[in-house]
């Protein structure tokens, strides 16, 4: 798989804000990630670790400080707006927060139609069915065409913006914790939806999630984030088995077993994510890790690829003591 | 007519019955209406309101005088109602002028952000400009007019609307939808017009009453400073002016035009707040259902 070309990557992306004081919040700083064709890669990790700017920079919503994105091979980052306009059909992206993502003045109905009219696909006359057919395909009654947003619960917002996404047929979905804002009830339905799409088009989904379950669930590769910055990756299953970055253990550590037998023997992280505007020297995650030693503080630990397409970047793991 | 010139097509008909409650914005409607219908109607079927009399001067209000008269003879009543249509029309026009050229500014200034350094820069001098002065100069300049007041007016409101709409486009240009827009291939022109102005019509309008209400109170100080109407066209401040010298015996000269301009300028402030609540989906309840 890893000699295709991906079909969406991220090359040394770095996204650094300037903030009030002539500060630099370091929200991704360095970071490669690539999605192949038909493929779901889940993006974990805690709130404020860089997950979502790093989705808005895959999905070419704001530049990047340096790095590069290909879709398909092909250097998105380096084109004007009207350039990038023609690729991003092949790119789409579901939101977060399901409410703010749609228009409060649109209904459903023109909510869905406005990407055929962007891109002028099908006949002028058709597009109200083919909208209709796509709310139909996101499990909507077309009952709720005529609804505005606000009239719509949690999960049938969200599907609404899927069906949105899905308009264009994109070949890349980008779902930004999608259900982070639904009830857990409505989660699995939304993501139910998402699977049945992705195995019906071949859809390749950068699933961004602080969900260990939904993760679990639904992806085929993980990528654990930190601070701006990917610790470990690799096959779903052997990760969350087995995670070898002691960020990773940790958070995996933190997920709630459904059995009490079952509870693993937990190891904590103690204190908060540290602020990105002054992050930590060497190995971001030193100043909380148990582990730690002298050279975590002063050298930064570079990505490493182990056995079985797992990558981490930490200097107290090698693939002999597997 | 102050209303939709505005707030752009509005049909008020259609939007009332999309609208079973909120009995204060019908009713400010409905005085709205009247005074339009007062301002049309008046000058065409009123009689007298120009010439003197000198026979019947500063008389009280009675039966034939509803309003009393002035120093000259010329009854309040009349002068009053046709003082009506001047209000209107500068009140619509700079409403009308504000909000197409600074909404039109800070649309372009808030969304594109091209110039936008200077464009405030020039708004900050514009708005240190006060009207009052501004009016002299102008009909010093122009000669005194109708024309005159309403650019007098128009020019320092331009730049309140240019940062109002500037900021509220600031924050919307931020809102997930508009980013969502520009994943799915919007074009900018379109996010404009189709995102972000609808989404800003609420602020706009309801600063659009306010500079109507602010420019009638205003053209009322320029005529009351002499600077407004001609004679011939009387109007509430013109009329209040004269009025002054004789408030103690006959202060009827002020109340009635006072009254009008008071009740019209609350009306309108109340029809602001009534009209951004209509235009919002949100807030209109039994919309679609």
């Amino acid at each position: 798989m890893a000699e295709t070309i991906p079909i969406l990557e991220g090359r040394d992306l770095v996204q650094h804000y300037k903030v009030a004081g002539n500060r630099t919040v370091q929200a991704v700083d360095g970071v490669s990630l690539t999605l192949h064709e038909g493929e779901t890669l889940a993006l974990v990790g805690e709130s404020g670790c860089g997950k979502s700017t790093l989705s808005r920079l895959m999905m070419c919503l704001e530049s990047p400080t340096s790095g590069q994105v290909l879709l398909e091979g092909k250097e998105l980052t380096a084109l004007r707006p009207a350039a990038l306009r023609e690729h991003r059909q092949r790119l789409q992206m579901v939101f977060q927060d399901p409410y703010a993502s749609l228009d409060p003045r649109m209904s459903a109905v023109e909510i869905v139609r406005e990407p055929l009219d962007n891109y002028g696909i099908g006949a002028r006359q058709d597009r109200n069915e083919m909208a209709l057919s796509l709310i139909r395909r996101v499990a909507l009654s077309p009952d709720y065409a005529n609804r505005y947003p606000h009239e719509l619960s949690g999960g049938q917002r969200q599907r609404l913006g899927i069906a949105r996404a899905l308009a264009l047929r994109p070949r890349v979905l980008i779902a930004d914790e999608p259900v982070s804002a639904l009830d857990v009830s409505i989660q699995a339905q939304v993501i139910n939806l998402l699977a049945d799409i992705q195995a019906e088009q071949r859809l390749a989904i950068l699933f961004v999630s602080h969900d260990i379950g939904i993760v679990a669930h639904l992806s085929e590769r993980v990528a654990v984030m930190y601070l701006g910055r990917i610790v470990e990756s690799g096959p779903t299953a052997a990760v969350l088995d087995n995670p070898r970055h002691p960020y990773a253990q940790a958070l995996l550590d933190a997920v709630p077993v459904h059995h009490p037998r079952l509870r693993r023997r937990r190891t904590l992280v103690a204190g908060d994510l540290p602020s990105p505007v002054n992050p930590p020297s060497g190995c971001r995650f030193h100043p909380r890790c148990p582990l730690a030693v002298e050279r975590c503080r002063s050298e930064v630990p570079a990505l490493r690829s182990l056995s079985g397409g797992r990558q981490i970047a930490c200097h107290l793991v090698s693939d002999s003591n597997n | 007519m102050a209303l939709v010139s505005a707030t752009g097509p509005v049909d008020a008909e259609a939007t009332r019955r999309r609208l079973p409650g909120n009995a204060a914005t019908h009713v400010a409607l409905g005085i709205v209406a009247v005074y339009v219908l007062l301002a049309v109607v008046s000058p065409l079927v009123l009689g007298d309101y120009i010439s003197v009399h000198p026979a019947t001067r500063l008389k009280p209000p009675s039966a034939t005088f509803w309003f009393g008269t002035d120093q000259l003879g010329r009854g309040i009543f009349e002068r009053t109602l046709v003082g009506t249509g001047n209000s209107l029309l500068v009140g619509a026009c700079v409403a009308l002028l504000a909000t197409l050229i600074g909404g039109g500014i800070g649309l372009v200034a808030g969304y594109f952000r091209t110039g936008e350094w200077v464009i405030m820069r020039l708004m900050d001098g514009l708005m240190a400009v006060p009207s009052v002065l501004l009016a002299i100069a102008l009909a010093s300049l122009l000669g005194a007019g109708l024309t005159t007041v309403i650019i007098a007016i128009a020019v320092p409101e331009i730049p309140r609307m240019v940062r109002l709409v500037r900021s509220v486009v600031l924050a919307l240009r931020q809102q997930p939808y508009v980013l969502a827009a520009i994943s799915i291939g919007t074009r900018p022109a379109k996010i404009l017009f189709r995102h972000i102005l609808p989404n800003a019509v609420g602020a706009l309008t309801v600063q659009a009453t306010y500079v109507c209400a602010s420019a009638i109170i205003t053209e009322s100080i320029l005529s009351f400073l002499g600077i407004g109407s001609t004679p011939d066209s009387p109007s509430w401040g013109s009329i209040m002016a004269y009025g002054r010298p004789y408030f103690q015996v006959s202060p009827w000269m002020i109340l009635f035009p006072g009254v009008f301009l008071s009740v019209l300028v609350l009306t309108i402030n109340i029809l602001g707040d009534g009209l951004r609540d209509m235009l919002d989906p949100r807030l209109r309840r039994g919309a679609t259902l």
